[in-house]
């Protein structure tokens, strides 16, 4: 030691070569042989798992234009571990997680009650908790292999949609840590958002590329489950309701009809929302702050022209709203699924009586209070 | 020029900091939410103040005694070899999590061996620099740590449920119970801070609060860091590995660049490895002591160290197992006995040395006196003095 001490060049070649030693050791794949999948497509297919990989050729740089940097991969197995073994097999290249931004599943996994896979990605090292996870209408594949025509491929076409700047009206965006933590609340109560797949015009690129048939993605529907499977779909109005009582919502326009049966579009420009549990006059609060406009303007009396809502319009709006809520508790005592967790709530602020909350008919007594704060822009 | 293992207060702040922190935020988030679940952050809390506690009786020996240059052989003998066995047996089980987290996290194979090799020259020669080298790491690195903290904290973006925590301590009173005796190897981490001795810093503002701010701090972050980690993940808690690692992805860098935990990664990693250095010291040192060889102890540490991990340990799971076997209650028996006894002896010895150091200012007096009382000039004058002073 006291050798290396006195001659410092020494101990810098020697540290050079022991980093170059180890490194050549430990068996570090270099960048041109990564498959980095951007996205992953999961489906059950004859009780196993079908994988589907969207992977970037990083030899190619990644870059979209031209539609051909991207590939789908796909392998059968009993396992995660497995199937990703084998994509590397058959392509060569080393699959890497690690900048995985969205992860898709067909129908048949969450059916299935497969929740074993979200298990594996939460518990692995490499995938990062905030990947966002959404289910297919049927084939998580079909929607990998989708030919979306703004310029990407489907998996970022699906991130673009689901992580804009602000969450538009009834898009609900789920990530990992947030799906696999409610696994574990109640009876395993959850929601994903579905992506239906539908046709569209094709974009001038998939033209030159002699396309003549382009996909698009909707994500207006919100699928519902808990631990024994997919429970039901909430339609486009539940998921505007359970959006803003989950503060999913930041901008979006919603549609509702006005006491004298004129259609209203108010442009609700932000929402705040908070849960209160009263137990002893069973009531379910939910306290709403809106910042909104009306999309339109128009003249006033005194010619001048405003987007303020009128009372009778913000008193339409507060209906249209306790409404769409509404619809998310009827549905959850329709399908016997309790969507917004509000058993759970309840033993939570008041343990001591879990024996009276926790029955089936707990949620037929609990009564839905909306407190409604309204600022207009 | 301050003794090789001798630092300032300031120093001593920033290496309990770090060594509060570190290995609380990796591993034990996932530990304590499968032993305890959504109370794990009362039984953190009960252990930081029983470790706050704790660490009042290691500050006051350090002020007062150099443990490394103690004479008394038949007191120290026992402590030392009390302090080189925990040592020993926290290194095994905290290295083997830094081994994992390196060999998962930053390599797609998990050869642990050669982060073995690796780390092991990294750490011989931090502890073969000695006390002052591995503080002015820890007061380096106190900055880094403190902007990582702050960045993340500013840019965090990740949704909480606060009721995740609740309900507080409902049947779950043997759980927390459970969790405090199964994971004593994960608190009281300041056993080898006694290897330091501690002197004011120049500036007083700076000796009076760095150790007293460092440690609220501390405490209070990891406190909190268990409150936000059950909020997060509710009771998904007990399949995250290396909670800061996966919390640090969570913010608004992360929707524009996508990962963006490599500034938490690397500093966690350098933190782990200075906690580690100064486990190996006080390991090192405390053998030093029977072998009186310093060097020879420092290899003897590191060489069984990595044996151990590498063909022994092997994983994290089996340094789990092994801190939670019987060895935890010698590792809680030594950890929470050792800072008190030494304290003790340190106050005893403190006393002492004023008893000597006053019989001494008397004998000087006396032999004044009685060199006076043998001048009868003096004397005259001085009881002369005296009626003056009785007139």
């Amino acid at each position: 030691m006291s050798i290396l001490i006195k001659y410092k060049w020494l101990a810098l070649v020697l540290a050079v070569v022991f980093m170059l030693v180890i490194d050549s050791m430990v068996y570090n794949v270099s960048i041109s042989h990564r498959g980095i999948a951007i996205g992953l497509g999961i489906d059950i297919e004859e009780g196993e798992i079908s994988l589907t990989a969207q992977v970037v050729l990083p030899k190619n740089g990644g870059v979209s234009s031209g539609g051909n940097n991207f590939i789908n991969y796909n392998a059968k197995a009993k396992d995660m571990e497995k199937a990703i073994d084998i994509i590397g097999a058959e392509s060569g290249l080393e699959l890497s997680v690690a900048h995985t931004s969205i992860i898709v599943v067909g129908k048949s996994v969450i059916e299935s009650a497969r929740y074993d896979l979200f298990r594996y990605f939460i518990s692995d090292d490499k995938i990062n908790d905030n990947v966002l996870i959404a289910m297919a209408e049927d084939k998580a594949a079909d929607v990998m292999k989708a030919k979306v025509p703004v310029g990407e491929v489907a998996s970022l076409q699906l991130l673009n949609q689901l992580s804009p700047a602000k969450h538009p009206l009834g898009l609900i965006a789920v990530n990992l840590k947030d799906f696999t933590s409610r696994m574990f609340c109640g009876q395993g109560e959850n929601y994903l958002p579905i992506v239906s797949i539908i046709p569209t015009t094709p974009s001038s690129d998939q033209s030159k590329d002699k396309v003549d048939k382009a996909d698009a993605f909707k994500m207006d529907k919100t699928a519902i489950m808990d631990k024994e499977g997919l429970k039901g779909e909430l339609d486009s109005k539940g998921s505007e309701g359970l959006s803003l009582i989950t503060n999913n919502l930041q901008d979006g326009v919603i549609d509702i009809v006005g006491s004298d049966d004129r259609d209203i579009s108010v442009h609700i420009v932000d929402s705040k929302s908070g849960v209160k549990y009263d137990y002893k006059n069973r009531k379910y609060k939910v306290n709403l702050a809106l910042k909104t406009s009306r999309s339109e303007g128009r003249y006033e009396p005194d010619n001048t022209y405003s987007y303020l809502l009128d009372d009778q319009e913000i008193a339409d709006l507060q209906k249209g709203i306790i409404d769409r809520v509404s619809s998310v508790i009827s549905y959850s005592e329709e399908i016997g699924v309790d969507i917004l967790g509000i058993k759970e709530g309840f033993y939570r602020y008041n343990p001591k009586q879990k024996y009276n909350i926790m029955t089936d008919d707990f949620l037929k007594t609990v009564k839905l209070e909306i407190n409604f704060k309204i600022i207009q822009r | 020029m301050l003794n090789n293992n001798t630092i300032y207060n300031s120093q001593f702040a920033s290496l309990s900091f770090i060594t509060m922190i570190t290995f609380k935020t990796a591993m034990l988030p996932k530990y304590l939410a499968s032993a305890v679940g959504r109370d794990s952050w009362i039984t953190v809390l009960i252990m930081v103040a029983i470790e706050l506690l704790m660490y009042v009786a290691v500050y006051y020996t350090a002020r007062r005694i150099n443990l490394q240059e103690e004479k008394n052989k038949v007191f120290i003998a026992p402590i030392m070899l009390a302090i080189f066995m925990l040592s020993m047996v926290r290194v095994i089980v905290l290295y083997s999590e830094m081994v994992d987290y390196t060999a998962t996290t930053l390599f797609d194979h998990r050869r642990s061996i050669f982060i073995i090799i690796t780390f092991a020259p990294v750490l011989g020669y931090l502890v073969y620099k000695g006390g002052n080298v591995i503080a002015r790491l820890g007061e380096i690195l106190l900055y880094v740590v403190v902007a990582v903290i702050a960045t993340q904290t500013v840019l965090i973006q990740i949704d909480l449920d606060w009721s995740n925590i609740l309900p507080v301590m409902v049947d779950n009173g043997d759980k927390v119970g459970k969790g405090i005796y199964n994971h004593f190897m994960w608190f009281g981490d300041f056993i080898p801070l006694l290897f330091f001795s501690v002197v004011n810093n120049k500036n007083k503002i700076m000796a009076k609060i760095s150790v007293p701010i460092a440690l609220t701090v501390a405490g209070v972050l990891v406190v909190l860091f268990f409150l936000v980690f059950t909020a997060a993940y509710g009771g998904a808690g007990i399949l995250v590995n290396y909670a800061f690692n996966k919390m640090a992805v969570f913010n608004k860098i992360s929707a524009l660049v996508g990962a963006s935990n490599a500034l938490s990664v690397t500093t966690w990693l350098i933190m782990a490895l200075l906690q580690l250095s100064m486990l190996i010291y006080s390991a090192a040192m405390s053998l030093s002591y029977f072998i009186k060889k310093k060097n020879l102890a420092i290899v003897i540490v590191i060489v069984a160290v990595s044996l151990i991990e590498a063909f022994w340990v092997q994983n994290v799971n089996n340094g789990y197992a092994f801190a939670t076997s019987w060895v935890k209650w010698g590792v809680a028996a030594i950890q929470y006995t050792v800072p008190v006894i030494l304290a003790g002896y340190a106050r005893y010895k403190t006393s002492k040395a004023k008893l000597v150091k006053n019989d001494k200012a008397v004998q000087t007096n006396n032999q004044k006196e009685s060199s006076d009382t043998e001048d009868p000039v003096k004397n005259s004058q001085l009881n002369g003095r005296k009626s003056e002073v009785s007139a």
